[in-house]
């Protein structure tokens, strides 16, 4: 699905990312973890093509897709949203979904907008301005957008800080629900219990590369992972 | 003055269908503005050669003027696309100034080959003539006939800019262009195109402008004063501000110039400039500064 080798992307002296390696399996939710200042939104970047690497190789579906622009990663089929939602607030929630999509009629781009509305929860949403949105609902508004492209990989940056319990859950339950259809999908997250009820699979990164991947179980226990997150570990 | 009906709704309709060619005439330059956030110095001069060209195309080949003007947009379109791929990508994204001075020094080149080239006569297209009586009102027919292509243009671009895919993309490059790239956007094809439109409204503008007043190839500078102050009085990007500036210059002129002298509706523009940055400067509608 996704194949990413020795990324590397270094701001002045900061090795932000330094030759992260990984692969996703597809039809898997992969969670991305580490601690602040990791390099997992950086990666991410690495991978839609908004940050260029020093140094590494991105694959996506045996293709190479290294250097390629952003919005040529989004039409094969690789969708992002953000740690912040970014809407385009002076459209509605309606014109957002069916801002970037060219195929088919507009009479069909509305048509799937409002289903993914639906599935999302915000039809009555559809025709309010985006800057009318709560956060929560942003939140939503982005996961729907992204859709619209009909990735087959979506990176999700966050997706469940700064919403309540009961939203978290529901977007968890939309991203199984979209799993299930065959969708993978990388997620950046803090909210550990969360992300290890919904990950088959965990990336840990610690000083911009991948330090552990494995089950949430296994990588829970690994003492790399511990000592990353709470310093070296004392008997 | 008196209040006399009849006469200010003959001022009124002189000052809407004034502001149906200002609408147009700062359509472009806003258009430019939201995608670029670069005010186009250029504008006016390219409204002038899209003027011209139409004037050519009258007097060289005999085309009437409603016949020449998409040929001549069509033609500034490529002009701004190439403006765009060969100059302004290189310095938009760096110093705002840098891209500021490239549009200002594009304008004297322009003026000045423009006189080179078409000399410093003074031309108009005065290829309609006479008036009609509406309702008890005079309607000049050169100006009705520029009125409603103004507004049947600025319409069709509205349309284009809200029902379109391609509308949307350029709206969201406009408002947000580092999340339109990631939803599949092509944000440099979405510049170069906007650009080109921005150009095709101007010639548009300008052609239509020709058709009820003079120019000569300086007249690009008056003209983007008159954008200028229509954009910021309604507001920077914002499309529907901009209609409204469109309204309120062309009836402040036609009634600055009847009822206090006749160069003052050529200052109208400044006076409304001056007041709305004093008093509201984000314009009437205007979004502030993001």
């Amino acid at each position: 699905m996704l194949h990413v080798e020795g990324l590397e992307k270094r701001f002045g002296g900061l090795r932000a990312v330094d030759g992260a390696t990984f692969r996703l399996q597809p039809g898997v939710i992969t969670a991305l973890i580490g601690p602040n200042g990791s390099g997992k939104t950086t990666t991410f970047d690495l991978i839609t093509g908004n940050v260029r690497p020093n140094a590494g190789v991105v694959r996506f579906e045996g293709r190479d897709i290294t250097g390629l622009s952003p919005w040529q990663v989004a039409r094969l089929g690789l969708g992002r949203t953000f740690q912040l939602p970014r809407l385009f607030g002076e459209m509605t929630v309606l014109e957002n979904m069916t801002a970037a999509v060219r195929e088919g009629t507009l009479r069909e781009v509305v048509h799937r907008a409002l289903k993914l509305l639906d599935f999302v929860g915000l039809t009555a949403h559809a025709d309010a301005p985006a800057s009318s949105l709560s956060y929560g609902q942003r939140k939503l508004t982005e996961l729907a957008r992204v859709l619209m492209l009909r990735p087959r990989l979506v990176l999700l940056d966050e997706p469940f800080a700064g919403v309540n319990p009961t939203l978290a859950r529901a977007i968890a339950d939309r991203l199984l629900a979209l799993q299930r259809q065959g969708t993978t999908f990388l997620v950046i997250d803090h909210d550990m219990p969360l992300v290890m009820g919904l990950a088959e699979t965990v990336l840990v990164m610690d000083m911009g590369s991948v330090i552990a991947a494995g089950a949430p179980k296994d990588v829970r226990d690994d003492p790399r992972v511990r000592e990353a997150y709470f310093g070296t570990a004392r008997p | 003055m008196l209040w006399e009906p009849v006469l200010w709704g003959q001022l009124l309709i002189h000052g809407v269908m004034l502001a149906g060619l200002y609408g147009l005439l700062a359509l472009g330059l806003n258009l430019v503005f939201g995608v670029m956030r670069v005010i186009n110095f250029a504008h006016g001069e390219l409204v002038m050669l899209g003027a011209f060209l139409t004037f050519w195309g009258y007097t060289a080949l005999g085309l009437h003027p409603l016949v020449a003007l998409p040929f001549s947009a069509a033609v500034l379109f490529g002009v701004g696309w190439a403006l765009q791929r060969l100059l302004m990508e290189r310095v938009l994204g760096g110093q705002p100034m840098a891209a500021l001075l490239v549009t200002f020094g594009l304008s004297l080149i322009i003026i000045n080959v423009g006189l080179l080239v078409f000399g410093a006569d003074i031309r108009s297209i005065p290829v309609v003539s006479g008036s009609l009586r509406v309702a008890g009102f005079v309607v000049p027919k050169a100006r009705g006939l520029a009125f409603l292509t103004a507004v049947a243009l600025t319409v069709a671009t509205v349309a284009f800019l809200r029902w379109t895919a391609f509308g949307r993309a350029i709206r969201a490059t406009a408002q947000h262009p580092e999340v339109a790239i990631t939803c599949g956007v092509d944000v440099r094809r979405t510049r170069l195109v906007t650009f080109g439109l921005g150009a095709a409204l101007g010639a548009a503008a300008g052609s239509l402008i020709m058709l009820i007043l003079p120019m000569d190839p300086q007249s690009g500078s008056l003209l983007i004063l008159k954008a200028f102050a229509v954009i910021i009085v309604g507001g920077l990007g914002s499309v529907a501000g901009s209609l409204l500036g469109a309204l309120v210059l062309g009836i402040a002129e036609v009634f600055g110039s009847f009822f206090i002298a006749t160069v003052f509706g050529e200052v109208m523009a400044y006076v409304l400039l001056l007041l709305v940055l004093l008093v509201r400067p984000a314009g009437l509608l205007g979004i502030a500064e993001r």
